[in-house]
């Protein structure tokens, strides 16, 4: 009686069989061309070739786990926040709609995000006060009238290079136990967040005040 | 085919993915995309689900790489994620549908592939197959054990925990699976089956 497929597989690949197997084996032509035809099989698989990825897929990647990530911080600092920032911004957008011909640019110095992070004291630059800056950038920038109209593709590109470098950062600080991040290392990540923020702001500012940008 | 052994990376590379420099993780991705992507697709045989591993093993590096411990066991912890996608959508899909093809070969049964269901099979390809394309005739298990046990070098007992069955189940899945690849490979049976002698066995 022939060995079958499993007994050939464990002979092919030196395991133990039964030794009334191994003897029939031995002197059966049959058997021994199958275990040369299961060696051929597996040299086949293992000779298939690598397939590369057919698209780039490192973007989706990075974004994949930002997404993943939700921040879940800003809590104790949210309800104040989203308040002083909603007074600002009510105050912008009331600025805005007013705003004729008489009206030019403003100094990006006196902007609201300016405001907003020059409000921090400079001895106060804690975690918490970054964060709070931070938070209060964040609702200033939804408190802005969507922009309309084209925008210069430069100044498309240095948004979005802003928005990349904040995702950056934010995924930094979603995985800082993860990555073992001292607090100094945080608090450097917050104050870059509140800068990258800042001039997020004044850009988007800036392209309210003068479309054309 | 190189595969995972050739995931090598500088352990100063290592570091800077684990302090959250993406551009270290790039590079990383760049190492590890293609293996990661070819198993995929060989288990699963769909380039949409392939590229899904690669996004969610990427994810999992990018958040859990802080656990690796030590840098050689770089290339054995990036195929074991891979592969724990893998059989996880081939869990999912089990869940979604009841795979009649999956009926007899992953059951514990009598063996679906034997007798003339093997040449209803060859004889539907009218061709000779390459190994990549006979994978297509396995059911999504079988596919997962072969790929598993004959190109990444898993023994039966690591397949078995894996799927959460036994060696046992593996080893049983391998054989039918082999009853299955020589009907669609026949004609990979060439002269020089018998080369060996007789007493190497």
């Amino acid at each position: 009686m022939h060995a079958n497929t499993e007994q050939l597989l464990s002979l092919r690949d030196g395991d133990p069989v039964s030794a009334d197997i191994m003897e029939h084996v031995k002197t059966c032509p049959e058997c021994h061309r199958e275990i040369a035809r299961l060696e051929r099989v597996r040299d086949a698989l293992r000779a298939l070739p690598e397939v590369e990825p057919g698209v780039n897929l490192w973007e989706t990647v990075a974004v994949g786990s930002l997404d993943r990530s939700t921040p879940t911080r800003f809590h104790w600092a949210s309800v104040v926040a989203i308040a002083a920032s909603f007074v600002m911004g009510v105050a912008l957008m009331t600025r805005l709609q007013q705003s004729g011909d008489d009206v030019g640019p403003i100094p990006l110095e006196t902007t609201p995000a300016a405001t907003v992070a020059g409000s921090i004291p400079a001895v106060d630059r804690s975690m918490p006060a970054l964060q709070l800056s931070s938070r209060r950038l964040e609702t200033l920038r939804a408190a802005l009238p969507r922009r309309g109209g084209v925008e210069r593709a430069a100044t498309a590109m240095t948004i979005a290079e802003l928005e990349d470098r904040i995702a950056l950062v934010d995924l930094k600080l979603n995985n800082a136990d993860a990555l073992g991040l001292t607090i100094a290392q945080e608090r450097i990540l917050w104050r870059e967040r509140v800068n990258l923020m800042q001039s997020l702001v004044q850009v988007e500012y800036a392209l309210l005040q003068n479309p054309g940008r | 085919m190189p595969g995972f052994s050739d995931c090598n990376v500088e352990p100063a590379i290592l570091a800077r993915a684990r302090r959250g420099d993406m551009k270290a993780h790039e590079i990383l991705y760049r190492v590890y995309a293609t293996p990661v992507y070819t198993l995929a697709l060989r288990m699963l045989q769909n380039p949409s689900q392939a590229d899904d591993i690669l996004q969610e093993t990427s994810i999992e590096v990018i958040r859990k790489l802080n656990t690796l411990r030590e840098e050689r066991t770089f290339p054995g912890w990036i195929k074991r994620i891979a592969v724990n996608k893998c059989l996880g959508h081939l869990r999912s899909a089990w869940n979604r549908r009841s795979s009649r093809s999956d009926a007899g070969i992953d059951g514990d049964g009598s063996s679906s592939y034997e007798g003339s269901d093997l040449g209803r099979d060859a004889a539907g390809a009218e061709q000779q197959l390459d190994a990549a394309q006979a994978l297509n005739f396995l059911s999504p298990t079988a596919r997962a054990v072969v790929w598993l046990f004959e190109v990444e070098g898993y023994t039966h007992q690591e397949i078995g925990q894996l799927m959460g069955r036994t060696a046992s189940f593996s080893k049983s899945q391998l054989s039918r699976a082999h009853q299955k690849l020589r009907a669609v490979l026949g004609s990979m049976e060439g002269d020089e089956s018998c080369t060996q002698t007789l007493s190497s066995y």
